[in-house]
């Protein structure tokens, strides 16, 4: 066999040999992700974890106003804060009909002051 | 607006026109009195109780022109005062309708005339004519005994015309709810008894008031003078103070419906 022959020979065996190899490790690394299923949640969590740590920041950063008095920053909003803020949304609408009365009475004061005042000037000694 | 000043002889009539003005110096209209009370005198100048007592009492020892025109002057400053304290009231009145043009007119044409006779007041060197301007003061005005009632009533009056709709709007509000109780099977008799004791009180209140304000708004001096305006004025008082307590009793009546369906 001459020299070149033998050369080009080992070089394709060593081709091959690489190829086997690189399919081998390929093959390897999906047994082991396969075999490491249980770490995996794990593994993601941790990685979500620290997505929302960083996400935690974001949040925006209060406006400087004209007045040069930063304008109230954008609080997160819970379940629980949603919730609390309805009931005192709900407690703060007063009833109509109470409405209705508290302006008959306020009226009915206007009424009681003309009158005094109407007296108060009856006595003017004119 | 001028007015007949009576038929009097002059020397009775004086002495009574300065006791009246001494009176009428010691009159404290409400919300006239607590702002002297809290200030100083307005620029107008002044306006509160016994104001006027010394330059009566000057006056009336020594009916000089000096002593005489000062009397005036203090008579006629202080009703500009008492007159702008109106003119408020009916502008920061939200009840007035069309009667608020009538009276913001009328206290102004006060307000005109009584600077009038204040120059003229001035440039008077008569001690007989100061005489007749000090009863101008009074009987061609009348700020104290017919102004200050005739806008007050008329204010009160519209106030409780005002009233009506939104009593009616409660009438609504409350007769809503006795049906649905009265749908949820709940005796609703003592609800339905308070609303028509409350709509029978807001009725009466309405007749006693409709007519007032068409016959206050126009009254004048001159009426007054007469003998005329008094007996209006004096019966509008009555009525309106008898619709203030059926509006309160309808009020209760309203609010012993809406318990009486808890």
């Amino acid at each position: 066999m001459p020299a070149e022959v033998e050369l080009n020979c080992r070089t394709a065996v060593a081709s091959r040999l690489s190829v086997a190899l690189l399919l081998v490790a390929i093959a390897a690394a999906g047994c082991g992700q396969h075999g490491a299923g249980p770490a995996q949640p794990a593994a993601l969590s941790a990685a979500t974890a620290t997505v929302a740590d960083s996400a935690a920041p974001i949040a925006p950063a209060p406006l400087e106003t004209e007045a040069g008095s930063p304008a109230p920053a954008a609080q997160p909003t819970t379940a629980t804060q949603a919730a609390a803020t309805g009931g005192a949304v709900a407690q703060a609408t007063p009833d109509p009909v109470d409405t209705s009365i508290s302006g008959l009475n306020q009226l009915l004061n206007g009424i009681d002051g003309s009158l005094s005042g109407s007296d108060a000037g009856a006595s003017g000694g004119e | 607006m001028t007015a007949d000043g009576g038929a009097k002889p002059m020397k009775t009539r004086i002495p009574a026109l300065l006791s009246g003005l001494a009176l009428g110096a010691s009159l404290v209209l409400v919300p006239a009195g607590a702002a002297a009370a809290a200030s100083p005198a307005p620029a107008g100048g002044p306006s509160g109780n016994g104001q006027c007592a010394p330059q009566a009492s000057a006056a009336n020892s020594g009916a000089t022109v000096a002593s005489l025109r000062a009397f005036a002057d203090c008579e006629i400053d202080r009703r500009p005062s008492t007159l702008n304290t109106l003119a408020n009231a009916v502008s920061g009145s939200k009840t007035l309708g069309s009667d608020a043009g009538a009276l913001s007119g009328e206290i102004a044409a006060e307000k005109s005339g009584l600077t009038t006779l204040r120059a003229s007041v001035e440039a008077e060197t008569s001690a007989k004519v100061l005489r007749a301007d000090l009863e101008k003061i009074v009987s061609d005005y009348r700020v104290y005994a017919l102004v200050v009632p005739q806008v007050n009533l008329t204010i009160a009056a519209d106030a409780v015309l005002a009233s009506q709709p939104k009593f009616s709007q409660l009438g609504t509000a409350v007769a809503n709810r006795i049906a649905a109780a009265s749908k949820a099977g709940k005796n609703t008799t003592a609800a339905q008894a308070d609303l028509a004791t409350m709509n029978a009180d807001v009725a009466a209140a309405m007749a006693l008031v409709g007519p007032l304000p068409a016959q206050l708004v126009p009254l004048t001096p001159a009426q007054y003078n007469a003998g005329t305006a008094g007996p209006i004025l004096s019966a509008a008082r009555t009525a309106i103070g008898r619709a203030r307590d059926d509006l309160k009793a309808a009020v209760a009546a309203g609010k012993a419906a809406l318990a009486a369906l808890k």
